[in-house]
């Protein structure tokens, strides 16, 4: 008996030590978790993990979910080809634990999103090419990771998605916005009422962008999406009721973690960080997309962050029926496909 | 002399519980033990029990038509609960609640009980982590430590009632507090239906016994 429980622990101690690598199939679907500082962070691993190529989801937020990024485009089109994690960052989605004191702040994303890269090549091999691909509040991780020391070097490219690199900057990009497209919408006479609604605020909050303006205009922004003739806002809502029982969401941690008070303090700090000035230590090759109906994370983010960056390959794309959420999915897929085609 | 102030003392107590179980239309509760399926909606689990009560007090309320007896009864349970969420996390946990009964004399029962607790979570898959090196290493039972708070309503029959058979049949919501989970809490709501069965004289109830006319 005593030697089969040391035996036992042996296998277990062996078993924790070895390096895995192991895990290389076409249509791979595990989860695994990632600690660090306190928090236990879900990747989930989608798709051909074999290629060795994967592109790692920085999901929107703070305090979103990486289960929105999984819809039919990405799996029908993207994970045949290569593999896709879906990482929930710290205080979002399916993650859990509890973080160290003053560990919901802008600086332990980017640490994070290092420890998940690390761990995913620790998983699958050193030779493990990693694309990120931010979206959103995602873009704020991805800039402040690129711009880290040799960071940069875990990775193979950066794509970013209707995201942001510099909070206080897209504020003024989307008032702006808001202020442009508001007052060409009420001189065709569609839906006027909301959009003076709008573009009164707008006016009366020109100055300095505190963390109350900036909340409301993410509202406004949000709600302008739903002001556009011919054009529907992507649901992430329904994404998550198609798939709330096949990928296991558990909704109440994913909902608590959006409502986190930790997360609206984070937010409330961000009007002071900027990535813009450091953009020209990014060497990586840079692919920036863009909604044109996207008031939430404008246009303009991605003009400078392709201008900024020193990156022998950069490429912009505006996509013309979009808004914030990617809704020409297909397309937004296709991109990122030819994207890690041309620099894996 | 010790023992003899503890007899005196004890004494008329014994008396007035002897002569309230006289009265007591409903049979008394005794301590329980209690087995159920504990689910998140999709997700299965279990949970074993033992609730004893500490106090009893039957209501009798009198009207043209007769009495009608109900009993009023406070427990103590202590409970061990386990809950299975694939790539989410496996729960373990241990509950001490104070669970208060309303037993009526056709044999169901209505009860809620507030609770607090220690949970462990496992992680739903491998979990690794990086030194300050960036050395990665995996991380075996790898998962977190809470305490927990639960609040539960529910009902159900018990056969002891009307066919003097030790077994009741229950069914109830709760919600489970586990904190501080992302500095903040994580709320778990659960359906728990199962049996308790009462062995006589496995540790023994002695409750506080009360008689209420209305």
């Amino acid at each position: 008996m005593k030697n089969t429980l040391v035996l036992l622990a042996l296998i277990l101690f062996l078993g924790g030590c070895a390096k895995e690598n192991n895990d290389l199939v076409p249509n791979a679907n595990e989860t695994i978790y990632v600690k660090n500082k306190g928090a236990s962070m879900r990747v989930n691993i989608r798709g051909n993990i074999a290629s060795k190529v994967v592109m790692l989801v920085v999901h929107g937020g703070p305090g979103g979910a990486a289960y929105f990024y999984r819809t039919q485009a990405t799996e029908e089109r993207l994970e045949p080809q290569y593999a896709v994690a879906y990482w929930d960052q710290r205080v979002a989605g399916a993650s859990q634990g509890n973080g160290t004191k003053g560990s919901v702040v802008m600086k332990q994303y980017s640490d994070d999103l290092k420890v998940v890269i690390q761990s995913l090549r620790y998983k699958y091999g050193e030779d493990l090419q990693v694309f990120l691909m931010g979206h959103s509040w995602g873009g704020m991780i991805c800039a402040g990771f690129m711009t880290e020391g040799n960071n940069q070097d875990l990775v193979s490219g950066w794509i970013s998605a209707d995201a942001v690199h510099n909070w206080a900057r897209n504020d003024s990009l989307s008032r702006a916005k808001l202020l442009d497209f508001g007052t060409s919408q009420i001189a065709q006479g569609k839906n006027t009422a909301k959009w003076q609604e709008i573009i009164d605020y707008c006016a009366s909050n020109s100055g300095a962008i505190t963390p109350e303006i900036s909340a409301q205009l993410n509202v406004y922004s949000y709600d302008a999406l739903n002001l556009i003739d011919g054009f529907t806002p992507f649901n992430e809502d329904d994404v998550i009721r198609q798939n709330l029982i096949s990928e296991k969401i558990p909704y109440t941690n994913a909902f608590l973690n959006l409502a986190n008070p930790a997360t609206r303090n984070l937010v409330n700090s961000l009007q002071s960080v900027e990535f813009s000035s450091k953009l020209y230590l990014v060497t990586k090759p840079v692919l920036a997309l863009s909604g044109n109906y996207d008031f939430v994370v404008p246009e303009g983010g991605a003009i400078e962050l392709v201008n900024r960056v020193n990156a022998s390959v950069k490429e912009r794309k505006l996509f013309m029926n979009s808004g914030h959420n990617l809704e020409e999915q297909a397309d937004y897929v296709d991109a990122f496909i030819k994207f890690m085609d041309e620099n894996k | 002399m010790k023992e003899l102030f503890l007899t005196l003392t004890m004494l008329p107590l014994c008396l007035l519980v002897k002569s309230q179980n006289v009265n007591l239309t409903i049979p008394l509760p005794e301590t329980s033990i209690k087995a159920a399926y504990l689910g998140s909606l999709y997700y299965p689990g279990f949970k074993f029990g033992i609730e004893r009560p500490y106090q009893i007090t039957q209501i009798d309320k009198t009207n043209n038509r007769g009495t009608k007896s109900k009993l009023k009864v406070r427990y103590l349970t202590a409970n061990l609960g386990y809950y299975h969420h694939a790539t989410f996390h496996d729960n373990f946990y241990l509950l001490i609640e104070r669970q208060k009964r309303c037993q009526n004399g056709n044999g169901w029962f209505s009860e809620v009980a507030p609770g607090v607790g220690f949970s462990r979570t496992f992680l739903g898959g491998a979990t690794y982590a990086a030194n300050s090196n960036g050395e990665v290493s995996k991380k075996i039972f790898a998962g977190n430590n809470y305490a927990m708070l639960s609040a539960s309503c529910g009902g159900g029959y018990n056969f002891a009632v009307k066919k003097d058979t030790p077994l009741m049949i229950y069914g109830k919501v709760s919600l489970l507090g586990i904190f501080p989970s992302n500095s903040f809490v994580y709320l778990r709501p659960t359906v728990e239906v199962g049996v308790g069965w009462s062995l006589s004289n496995f540790l023994k109830a002695n409750p506080i016994l009360k008689i209420k006319k209305k």
